[in-house]
């Protein structure tokens, strides 16, 4: 029997680009439980309320299904919760809006300090404005970086150099043409400065510095030419992201003092239950989150040892389509789809899903080119995260999750749970024995934050009603001629044979698993196609979970190949939707 | 779903706060209650000069402790465009100019620091008025009555001038050649714009801005570039400017109004066009949002039924999603998503 929770009942509030989503958590039979989910447009338009407004519509709209008062008359939170189930004890609140921080990193070697610069600074919430390296003979700065610094100055100013106990000249000449410029600027123009470097140059940077503008001192990302450390300028970047990004929109605070609550970023709050999950299922590989939004897409990696790698990318399914229209090729987005659409009506239709992101489709062509620009963002973000990340694999093959987490509307609301799952597979080429999970009830950042004042009510949502098990995904590395049998499978049930089926290369089938049901797996791959020993043809047992689609075996081959001729590539794709449908 | 307020993107008469904001703080010359014209100027400011650097010791070719030494200028001195403000060499003939006038802010590590000539900024109302706030040191907000039309598309910024009609019907496309001298300072507005021509006539004329129903996609960027103000009605690419908004525009043809183009920062604003009415008077209000109800005229924004115009029949709510039946003005009769409309009335 679960612990009994302290019974307190919570508002998860989730203010994204285009929704705000509110789900109201109380104690059902001793346990904390999801009880219900509303929605509402977000108004982000002063003239119609403000942030505030789209809160206070959802949470009319959850008033109308649980039938319980969590507004006062005049619009206030109904706080504590009373005896009758009205009013609540806590507000969680969460949002992707805070603007990113921008940061521009200088450092004195390429390959050492500026690289490791570089790579503590790719945050998801950050946005890199400018690079540059001194590195020529001179350390000489060029003058369109320095006017690039003063004529449109950074949030942050990243500087990094030396190893510790080295020569502190060039910093010092560094720090005193930054702080030369900077003291032009008007107060409220001068970004921050954090340095990551030498530590025998600290006292010279803050001669510079001083009267001037914030500087903070962390820890060297390069202590040595061999070691690295990245987490002191991570978090110091984090925090200045909460001073600034956050605590700084007039909106997101107005926000925060209705709700009493501080506000949490989405993807922060995320990576916590995810780092949370990751521990728990003791993953061998590790647990990656994907986020694809309306104004952008996000990946973050939670490995057993290290720390969380995020990225994010302009790419995404509402006003982000900008980002897929800018590339210039609507290829990149019609070679997922099979209704034949022309080029023009793609970029027009794209147009206009960014100028009116809310709407929703109506056609099966507005359906299939939906999930064709989601499949064409997570997959250019996915490339981007592993760029970013220094992982170089040219078929952008992901060998890295035992477990997908994966959220945002346009996976939550696809039109079939096979559909949502072939955008995963397809975007992020993942290949193995693969759990796929759907956050459909946009929970997980604001268990995070829930899990600060009632950690043991956000276990048992999480365990409860977190995730959606989509099913577990067996899909080998390989290829093999189309038609011949790639992989055969036996799946166990308590020692039963309860299905066997085998896979022609080039198609998918699925085998029947309830979810939270598990069951033993056999697995025989034919001689091209590796399940992830490292050698291929190599039969295998595992245990396995189930889901909405039980086991999805794919033997389409890693890396994914699309047909190239335009009818054959439509076909396939047709077909892969109906194959994975079909069970 | 459920059924939630909606705006509407058209009013033949309703009240507007527009709110006129400094680019930087300065001085507001309005006062809460006065009446304004929309050619008055209602704050001022000065913006910053942009500093620039001049790399000397590069120029000169010299280290850079031998800077200082070469100098032609003090700090605080101010300096023309291509003044030598440095040199070296034999009877200094080697020389470094300043590309820009301004003030020599600071000198240090071998570059000279220019600050430009701050630049003098005048609000004017562009919408005649009554001032209904002050936002100290910003602007203000003005108060007016006015036939408006809100778009779906803007380039950004805000200009004020005499609508003129370019078009018969809501699905004519704009031509290159019907944009001449007669549309300078005007608000033009026309049906369909998929010429990058037009936008390049209008640049070159100086038109005040441009109102169109559809627009291709790529011109938008090309808006942005020549710095035109234009605001889109119903859709990007070739999507006709509805009936209802053709017709109020053609009441009002040859009437002064402000367009602004949107903005995202710092809080969102769609782009709009006001349309004042001098001659109303008496009790004003706000036009409420609320939701759809039937017997409203909606305009649908996503395919296959984009920009059509229709009558709302019905409206069902069933499992937290919100059906709409809707006549089309085609006859036709088609259960549309709520969040795929838009009202027009």
């Amino acid at each position: 029997m679960a612990d009994e929770t302290g019974g307190g009942t919570y508002l998860l509030i989730d203010v994204g680009h285009v929704l705000t989503h509110v789900a109201y958590i109380a104690p059902v039979e001793g346990v904390a439980r999801l009880v219900a989910l509303a929605e509402a447009s977000t108004t982000n338009v002063l003239a119609n309320g403000g942030l505030m407004e789209g809160v206070r519509r959802a949470i009319a709209n959850l008033h109308v299904l649980v039938g319980r008062q969590m507004l006062e008359p005049n619009g206030e939170l109904r706080r504590p919760g009373d005896g009758d189930g009205h009013g609540v004890d806590g507000v969680v609140l969460t949002t992707s809006l805070a603007p990113t921080l921008r940061v521009a990193v200088v450092g004195l070697t390429r390959d050492l300090s500026l690289a490791s610069a570089i790579r503590a600074a790719t945050l998801p919430y950050v946005t890199l404005v400018r690079t540059i390296c001194l590195e020529n003979s001179t350390r000489r700065w060029e003058t369109e970086d320095l006017q690039a610094l003063v004529g449109d100055p950074p949030d942050v100013v990243v500087m990094a150099g030396g190893v510790d106990g080295g020569p502190v000249a060039p910093i010092r000449d560094m720090g005193e043409i930054l702080s030369a410029a900077y003291s032009l600027l008007p107060e409220s123009a001068r970004p921050v400065v954090v340095f990551a470097g030498n530590a025998r140059a600290h006292r010279s940077l803050i001669a510079a510095f001083s009267g001037i503008t914030d500087l903070r001192l962390v820890a060297n990302v390069r202590p040595t030419a061999q070691s690295e450390n990245l987490e002191e300028l991570r978090a110091t970047l984090t925090r200045l992201f909460y001073a600034r990004g956050v605590s700084q929109a007039a909106e997101l605070q107005s926000l925060s003092r209705w709700a009493q609550a501080p506000i949490l970023s989405d993807l922060d709050a995320m990576a916590r239950t995810l780092r949370f999950l990751a521990r728990r299922y003791s993953l061998e590989k590790g647990l990656l989150g994907v986020d694809v939004g309306g104004n952008g897409s996000r990946v973050l990696l939670v490995r057993p040892q290290g720390g969380a790698l995020a990225w994010a990318s302009p790419y995404g399914c509402g006003t982000a389509v900008a980002a897929l229209r800018d590339l210039g090729d609507p290829t990149a987005v019609m070679r997922w789809m099979h209704h034949p659409l022309s080029w023009a009506e793609v970029w027009d239709r794209l147009s206009n899903v960014e100028v009116r992101p809310a709407g929703v489709p109506q056609t099966e062509e507005d359906w299939d080119l939906q999930q064709a620009s989601a499949r064409e963002s997570l997959w250019r973000t996915w490339r981007g995260a592993l760029a970013a990340w220094g992982q170089v694999r040219e078929d952008g093959v992901c060998w890295d999750a035992d477990v997908v987490v994966a959220r945002g509307s346009v996976l939550n609301r696809a039109r079939t749970p096979g559909r949502a799952a072939l955008m995963l597979i397809d975007a992020l080429q993942l290949t193995g024995l693969v759990r796929l999970t759907l956050d459909w009830a946009n929970l997980l950042p604001g268990l995070s934050g829930l899990a600060r004042t009632d950690a043991l009510a956000a276990v048992q949502v999480l365990d409860s009603d977190g995730l959606m098990d989509l099913g577990t995904l067996v899909a080998p590395a390989g290829s093999g001629r189309p038609g011949t049998e790639a992989l055969r499978a036996r799946l166990f049930e308590q020692g039963e044979l309860r299905a066997e089926v085998s896979v022609p290369a080039g198609s998918i089938r699925t085998l029947p698993l309830g979810v939270n049901e598990i069951a033993q797996l056999e697995l025989y791959p034919a001689r091209g196609f590796d399940l992830g020993g490292g050698r291929r043809g190599r039969a295998g047992v595992a245990e396995v979970r189930g889901g909405a689609l039980g086991v999805i075996l794919d033997a389409r081959g890693r890396p994914l190949q699309l047909p190239t001729d335009e009818e054959e590539r439509a076909r396939a794709l047709q077909t892969w939707e109906q194959e994975i449908d079909a069970g | 779903m459920r059924a939630e307020p909606v705006a509407s993107r058209l009013y033949a008469q309703t009240v507007v706060e527009e709110e006129r904001r400094l680019p930087e703080a300065g001085e507001v010359l309005v006062s809460p209650g006065d009446w304004v014209r929309a050619e008055d100027v209602i704050a001022r400011c000065e913006t910053p000069g942009r500093l620039r650097v001049i790399d000397v010791a590069g120029a000169l070719g010299i280290a850079v402790g031998r800077v200082p030494r070469c100098l032609r200028v003090t700090i605080g001195q101010e300096v023309r465009a291509g003044e030598v403000v440095a040199s070296a060499g034999f009877m200094g003939w080697r020389t470094a100019r300043t590309p820009v006038a301004g003030r020599v802010a600071e000198v240090a590590a071998g570059r000279i620091f220019i600050e430009e000539p701050p630049q003098r900024v005048e609000l004017r109302a562009l919408l005649p008025g009554q001032v209904s706030q002050v936002i100290p040191q910003w602007g203000a907000v003005i108060r007016a009555t006015v036939s408006r039309v809100v778009g779906v598309w803007g380039s950004g910024g805000a200009c004020g001038g005499p609508l003129l009609l370019r078009l018969q019907r809501g699905a004519d496309t704009l031509q290159w050649i019907s944009i001449d001298l007669t549309c300078r300072g005007k608000i033009v507005v026309g049906g369909l714009c998929l010429d990058n021509r037009v936008l390049l006539r209008a640049a070159r004329f100086r038109v005040s801005g441009l109102v169109v129903g559809g627009l291709a996609e790529h011109l938008r960027a090309r808006a942005r570039e020549l710095g035109l103000v234009v605001m889109v009605t119903d859709g990007l690419g070739a999507v006709p400017m509805a009936g209802p908004i053709l017709e109020l525009l053609a009441q009002h043809e040859g009437r002064e109004a402000l367009l602004t183009g949107g903005r995202s920062r710092p809080a969102p604003e769609p782009p709009a066009l006001s349309i004042p009415l001098s001659s109303v008077r008496g009790p004003l209000h706000m036009a409420p949002e609320r939701p759809l109800a039937v017997g409203d005229r909606v305009r649908v924004t996503r395919a296959p039924y984009l920009g059509a115009l229709g009558w709302v029949r019905a409206i069902e709510e069933m499992d937290g999603q919100t059906r709409v039946g809707v006549r089309l003005d085609s006859g036709e009769v088609t259960a549309v998503d709520y969040r795929n409309l838009e009202r027009l009335s």
